[in-house]
């Protein structure tokens, strides 16, 4: 082990003391490492100065009308409610010693200052479809919903008055496991990601009633698709354990009048997720994505499944490639070098979900030297490779425009047959400059102009290197199943230098002299220096991309947020830091999420909008056990 | 009033008295507006009434109540967009402090209180609730809706945030101290 990983195992661990006690031999490594390190001694000296300085900083007092306030918005809220809150039991409200009764007038809080709540009205928006999962023993129902009036943005909470959400569908699953990730294609199939308790997972596919899934001839794939073809038609949601995805989102779910039954159908089991979850090709015929035996017999490869084929196919075989995201009907991979797998590892990181590219604390790095990622174009059809010269990208989430993309930069180590990743933030960066391909759609001149004004992009295709490099997508691995164009070797830029592969992202320089459009690439500053576990959503027309970064490494609960990507809110917050489930569904013009609710062990489903009605937002009521919108 | 809801009332009124100084002051810690906070606050306490049908356990109405007020101040960092910076006055305990003392002790909240504005608003609201509001465990958990374990690490990551922002502070008030420093012997030069 490094140095530098004892020195953050250490200062990890002096934080961890502060909580709760550490293990006895963790406490004996400690001491003995803080005996001869003095940096680290200083830091636990920060720590107890922190903890002594917090525990001194006054409370605030607080107003003396604050009781006045709070028990006239009581009352308005008493007098406006028609639903009757759920009775406690007497018993338990006993046990804090609650008075049941209490005079207003008996509460000795001083004088009582009015002053009215504002409660607000809800306005009519365009209908935006929204979906969500409950998950109930053994068996998931699909609803959907529509959002057609929302109130204003400074009263976002109201409760949507629409008509109640309809079932649309069950599927019964194995009681054993549970859903993680959601794709749905625009002509009704389903793919689902389950996983058992010990983070196996089980890939399989549904065609909800009132689809068309039919069997369909191997897709005429084109080097970019058209820009009919892309944007709209699939639809992806993902619970905890997804990493990346830019798949544009959400879809009307097929109109079926009455709730009806789906079987799915299994397509891969006994595997380890890795890499973005699963997402369908723009024209939604085929389904990809990355995983690794679960036996830790060898790294990740890229899958693809084409509807109504009988078995998946795998598109790689140098068990180092992770599923990215679409562009048009290309796949996008990261991959890491060949890097000899030390000790054959049979953890399944149930916890972490994203069980290659585990994002770990840099405590369990690895020693061995950084590896350098590097993003590959795969063609589903004749597996030809294509790399990108997009330098220290993980994931890239291309926009489903094939303008910008969204990617994750840091610090990858090897770890057993998968990565580790750490120290990393995302990036914002021009994905045609990277690729030397004009997007696909041509972005509007708001987005163009946008990009420019955020220095995004200015590493324009005549200004960067040559977009096309060794092809070869056996190149990183021993079996080299895939052929494609060869051209002229890019250099990687060194781990650790300057640009995105830091802990502390800093705005590149003038990316007129940039090394790789990379280099122009822009930091996304909501999201912090410090991400691990990421979830990356496009508006399918472009115009913003929704962010989920998880509190923790594997944690279901995490901070949502959406950012403008064109036009005059370009780079400002659609929706700012919110406490959110991993899933969400990021459509054009509106947002949809599941807040985090550890009490009520269930979610509560919330909606924002934004665009020419003005912006608003709605919660919408649901009885039980949602645990995703898509 | 239906029985239902006189119960939820008197419980939530019950809550308050229990609890409204500490959600104040949590509130007031996240958005370093005592206006703001006060409003914050009685949101709170609006939207546990509304709530009441999701409090399962009333022994863990605590750490139910910090959640709703967590979400309601993420909400209000939303709404604002950008984060803005205000001062806060806020002083140490203890007594008898010297004159000396106590403007030491001012200096030193005040950048405690900038490097908190400058971390994640989920980890500030971690280490607010463990160390100011003593939370801990299943209640620190549940008051940030996350797992036990999930709670811990956020919890770890706040405290190197916070250390390696009270580090920035310090050093460019040191800076700051420097240049007045030196501005004063100028001026005395000057004269």
């Amino acid at each position: 082990m490094s140095r530098p990983d004892r020195h953050l195992r250490s200062r990890q661990a002096l934080a961890e003391r502060l909580d709760h006690p550490l293990e006895p031999a963790a406490e004996v490594s400690l001491e003995a490492h803080l005996a001869t390190c003095g940096a680290c001694r200083s830091v636990a000296q920060a720590y107890d100065a922190q903890r002594k300085a917090l525990r001194e900083l006054h409370p605030p007092e607080p107003p003396r009308d604050l009781w006045a306030r709070t028990a006239t918005a009581l009352d308005h809220e008493v007098g406006r409610r028609t639903g009757a809150p759920r009775l406690v039991a007497l018993g338990s409200l006993a046990s804090l010693g609650l008075v049941l009764v209490v005079a207003l007038g008996a509460s000795g809080l001083g004088p009582f200052t009015v002053t009215r709540p504002e409660f607000a009205t809800p306005f009519p928006v365009t209908p935006q479809p929204v979906a969500y999962l409950t998950t109930d023993g053994n068996q998931i129902t699909i609803y959907q919903t529509q959002v057609s009036a929302v109130c204003p943005a400074s009263a976002p909470d109201c409760t949507d008055p629409g008509p109640s959400p309809r079932p649309v569908a069950r599927v019964a699953l194995d009681a054993a496991l549970s859903p993680r990730d959601l794709a749905l294609a625009a002509d009704g199939n389903l793919a689902i990601t389950a996983r058992d308790s010990l983070g196996r997972a089980i890939y399989s596919v549904v065609a909800l009633p009132g689809s068309e899934a039919t069997d369909t001839a191997s897709p005429s794939v084109s080097a970019r698709s058209t820009a009919s073809g892309r944007p709209g038609s699939t639809s992806s949601a993902s619970l905890p354990s997804a990493v990346a995805s830019g798949s544009p989102s959400p879809t009307v779910l097929p109109s079926s009048a009455d709730l009806a039954d789906a079987t799915p159908q299994q397509l891969l089991s006994d595997v380890i997720a890795a890499g973005a979850p699963a997402a369908w090709s723009p024209d939604g015929t085929i389904l990809a994505f990355s995983a690794r035996p679960a036996d830790g017999s060898a790294g990740p490869d890229v899958y693809v499944w084409q509807v109504g084929a009988t078995a998946v196919k795998a598109l790689t075989k140098d068990h180092h490639s992770y599923f990215a995201s679409w562009d048009g009907q290309r796949i996008v991979i990261s991959r890491t070098p060949a890097t000899p797998i030390a000790a054959r590892s049979t953890s399944s990181h149930p916890s972490g979900g994203h069980a290659s590219a585990t994002a770990t604390p840099a405590a369990s790095a690895a020693a061995a030297p950084p590896l350098a990622a590097v993003t590959m174009l795969l063609d589903p059809a004749t597996g030809a490779a294509q790399r990108v010269a997009l330098a220290d990208a993980w994931l890239p989430a291309v926009d489903p425009t094939g303008h910008l993309v969204v990617f994750w930069s840091g610090t990858l180590t090897p770890h057993g047959p998968t990565v580790d990743l750490t120290a990393g933030s995302l990036f914002i960066a021009d994905w045609s400059a990277a690729t030397g391909l004009p997007p696909v759609a041509t972005p509007s001149p708001s987005q163009a102009e946008a990009a420019e004004s955020a220095g995004i992009g200015s590493a324009t295709p005549t200004a960067s290197p040559s977009p096309t490099a060794s092809a070869s997508a056996g190149d990183a691995g021993p079996t080299p199943p895939l052929t494609g164009p060869t051209a002229a070797a890019r250099t990687p830029r060194p781990t650790g230098s300057t640009g995105p592969a830091t802990t502390s992202p800093v705005a590149p320089s003038s990316s007129a002299a940039a090394a790789s459009p990379s280099d122009a690439a822009q930091p996304v500053t909501q999201t912090g220096t410090d991400v691990t576990d990421w979830l990356v959503r496009w508006a399918p027309d472009g115009s913003a991309y929704g962010i989920w970064t998880a509190d923790a490494p594997g944690s279901d609960a995490g901070t949502l947020t959406v950012v403008a990507a064109a036009g005059p809110l370009t780079g400002q917050d659609l929706l700012g830091l919110t406490p959110a489930q991993r899933a969400f569904s990021l459509s054009d013009g509106r947002v949809a999420w599941v807040t985090p609710d550890s009490i009520a062990q269930t979610g509560d489903l919330r909606v924002v909008t934004w665009g020419a009605d003005g912006p608003g937002g709605v919660h919408i009521p649901v009885r039980h056990g949602v645990t995703l919108a898509f | 009033m239906t029985t239902d809801r006189a119960t939820a009332r008197a419980f939530v009124e019950q809550l308050f008295r229990l609890h409204h100084a500490e959600i104040y002051a949590y509130l007031a810690h996240m958005v370093r507006e005592p206006e703001t906070a006060a409003d914050l606050a009685q949101e709170t306490f609006v939207k546990a009434y509304r709530a009441f049908d999701s409090l399962e356990d009333p022994a863990h109405a605590r750490a139910w109540l910090y959640q709703i007020a967590g979400r309601t101040a993420l909400d209000e960092l939303r709404r604002r967009r950008i984060v803005r910076f205000v001062p806060w006055t806020g002083e140490s305990r203890g007594v008898a402090a010297s004159a000396e003392d106590t403007a030491l002790q001012r200096r030193l909240s005040g950048e405690l209180e900038r490097a908190l504005a400058s971390i994640p608003p989920r980890q500030r609201q971690a280490i607010l609730l463990a160390e100011l509001q003593e939370l801990s465990g299943v209640e620190l958990a549940q008051a940030l809706g996350i797992s036990h374990v999930a709670a811990r690490a956020l919890l770890t990551r706040a405290r190197e945030s916070l250390r390696q922002a009270l580090a920035v502070e310090q050093a460019a008030a040191a800076q700051r101290s420097s240049r007045r420093g030196s501005q004063a012997e100028r001026s005395r030069d000057d004269r």
